[in-house]
């Protein structure tokens, strides 16, 4: 049996559902609507204290964090291989893990939202989703949540996403100029991870990702979008545009 | 050849160090002074252009995340595995070193340089200090170091990271309640990882650690410190922060493992 608690297909959320969907692996979704902070509910924080999507359920084993759900699929269903094997593959798989979270997963969620959803956000009952906000029931997430409502993002927060996003281009193209996939030869986990994210940056920064700067990258989201598993999991889109959501903190020291 | 690259066996540095000498590899040890920023020499940087430490070199191939660099020490040489064989323990052996990598150990580590690190390296010339500090290569590690050796901080992240700490504490010991080890029935690289950061609980966090409070994390502590490993992997610090483990241990009501 396999559940996965997920929001719309993308970011964290599209790394657990393109992988699943790459493994051929049935799985029973459940839709919790970030926007809504359906993440918060008593219903959903007995699933995970950490009121964060995705959560995989596997056989009654409860699976979070978005970048160790993909590894997990990747050890417990070994078919089709999207990840090396041996020893230097895999601590190249593990590291790749982390520098896509680590710059690109909270940059693109700080940079979206104050690009796309805080103007959308000003549109909604104010004392009412402040009141919501001020109900979540863990410290980080709320304080996260008071930021993006109040679009308090500091220059330099948006500043240090944007050089993070650009680090993370520079090296994906770079990577590619060598390599069909980012882990060399074969699509793999990384591509997933690295693409849930990468792929609404020619929109959320059109200047650093299109055809002239970055060919190699639309090339690459080109043959991912290309992809029936990318194309399942697309079509699982409640809504047809570009959503973000407060993502994991920037780092607090160190 | 195998040659590794660590300042005391603390925090980062300590990891690849137990899981070398749990697995029974020889290396080379080469101590990096932290303090001193030997890190940031010219002839470090070579090898590791972060400037980062622990570094592991393998027959030429250069290895510079430590909790990444266990799962390759546990596939790469043979002796006794470090890894659990069930996917979802080995999920268990990934969360809770990335809990502590993300959310435990930052938090843990910015009291410590605040109380410990912070006015030692202060005595040093402070234009040298400040040399010293413009040539750190990542942008991240330079806003650390300088954050810390000023001592930066602000009352309310110091009082957020005491917050963080007493968290950490509170729902690692749930989360070892149902096993001996972090990630199951077996010991992992979770137990060293971990291990590396909260080893000296029981006398720098007296109140919040102790039998009473954490039965678990005590005595999960003594199984962990009762490996030959681990006394071992204390022997290869020169400082007064490996001479300090003697005292945890009297604490946990433990003798040196002869």
């Amino acid at each position: 049996m396999l559940e996965l608690y997920h929001w719309e297909p993308n970011a964290e959320s599209a790394k657990a559902m393109i992988c699943l969907k790459e493994k051929g692996i049935e799985f029973t979704s459940r839709y919790i609507d970030i926007l809504e902070l359906e993440q918060y509910t008593d219903e959903f924080l007995a699933v995970n204290s950490a009121g964060q999507v995705p959560v995989l359920v596997h056989d009654g084993n409860i699976l979070t964090d978005s970048t160790l759900i993909t590894e997990y699929i990747e050890e417990a269903f070994p078919e089709p291989v999207l990840a090396p094997r041996d020893a230097r593959g895999w601590y190249e798989t593990l590291c790749w893990g982390k520098y896509v979270e680590y710059n690109l997963d909270t940059s693109v969620s700080t940079l979206g939202w104050h690009v796309v959803m805080a103007p959308k956000m000003k549109q909604r009952d104010q004392g009412e989703l402040g009141a919501a906000v001020e109900n979540i029931p863990i410290a980080e997430r709320k304080a996260a949540w008071q930021a993006a409502v109040s679009d308090s993002q500091n220059e330099e927060q948006l500043e240090n996403s944007r050089r993070k996003i650009g680090l993370a281009i520079n090296r994906i193209e770079e990577t590619l100029s060598d390599s069909d996939w980012l882990m060399g030869n074969d699509y793999s986990i990384i591509d997933i991870d690295a693409f849930s994210l990468v792929c609404t940056l020619p929109r959320l920064v059109p200047d650093m990702v299109n055809k002239d700067k970055t060919p190699r990258i639309m090339d690459w989201l080109d043959r991912i979008n290309n992809r029936p598993a990318v194309k399942e999991t697309f079509a699982m889109r409640r809504v047809e545009e570009d959503l973000y959501a407060p993502g994991p903190e920037h780092s607090r020291w160190g | 050849m195998l040659d590794l690259y660590h300042w005391e066996p603390n925090a980062n540095s300590g990891k690849p160090v137990i899981a070398l000498l749990e697995k029974g590899v020889d290396f080379t040890s080469h101590y990096t002074d932290l303090l001193n920023f030997d890190q940031h020499e010219p002839e470090y940087l070579e090898i590791n252009p972060n400037g980062t430490i622990p570094t592991l070199v393998h027959d030429g191939y250069v290895l510079t995340e430590s909790s990444q660099m266990g799962e390759y020490i546990d596939a790469a040489f043979d002796g006794p595995a470090l890894r659990p064989d069930d996917p979802v323990q080995r999920w268990r052996m990934r969360y809770w070193t990335k809990f502590f990598d993300n959310f435990f150990g930052p938090s843990l580590s910015m009291i410590g340089w605040s109380m410990f690190v912070g006015p030692m390296v202060r005595q040093k010339d402070p234009e040298e200090l400040q040399r010293k500090i413009d040539r750190i290569p990542l942008k991240e590690r330079r806003v650390a170091w300088e954050t810390a050796i000023y001592n930066k901080f602000t009352e309310e992240q110091l009082a957020e990271s005491s917050r963080r700490v007493r968290y950490g504490i509170e729902v690692f010991e749930e989360a070892l309640a149902g096993f001996p080890y972090v990630a199951g029935p077996t010991y992992s690289l979770a137990d060293i990882n971990i291990f590396c950061m909260v080893y000296s609980l029981p006398t720098m966090q007296e109140e919040n650690v102790n039998d009473k409070k954490t039965p678990n994390l005590m005595n999960w502590l003594r199984r962990v410190y009762a490996r030959p490993a681990i006394d071992k992997t204390f022997t290869y610090g020169q400082t007064q922060l490996s001479e300090r483990v003697g005292e945890v241990r009297d604490k946990l009501g433990m003798k040196k493992n002869d």
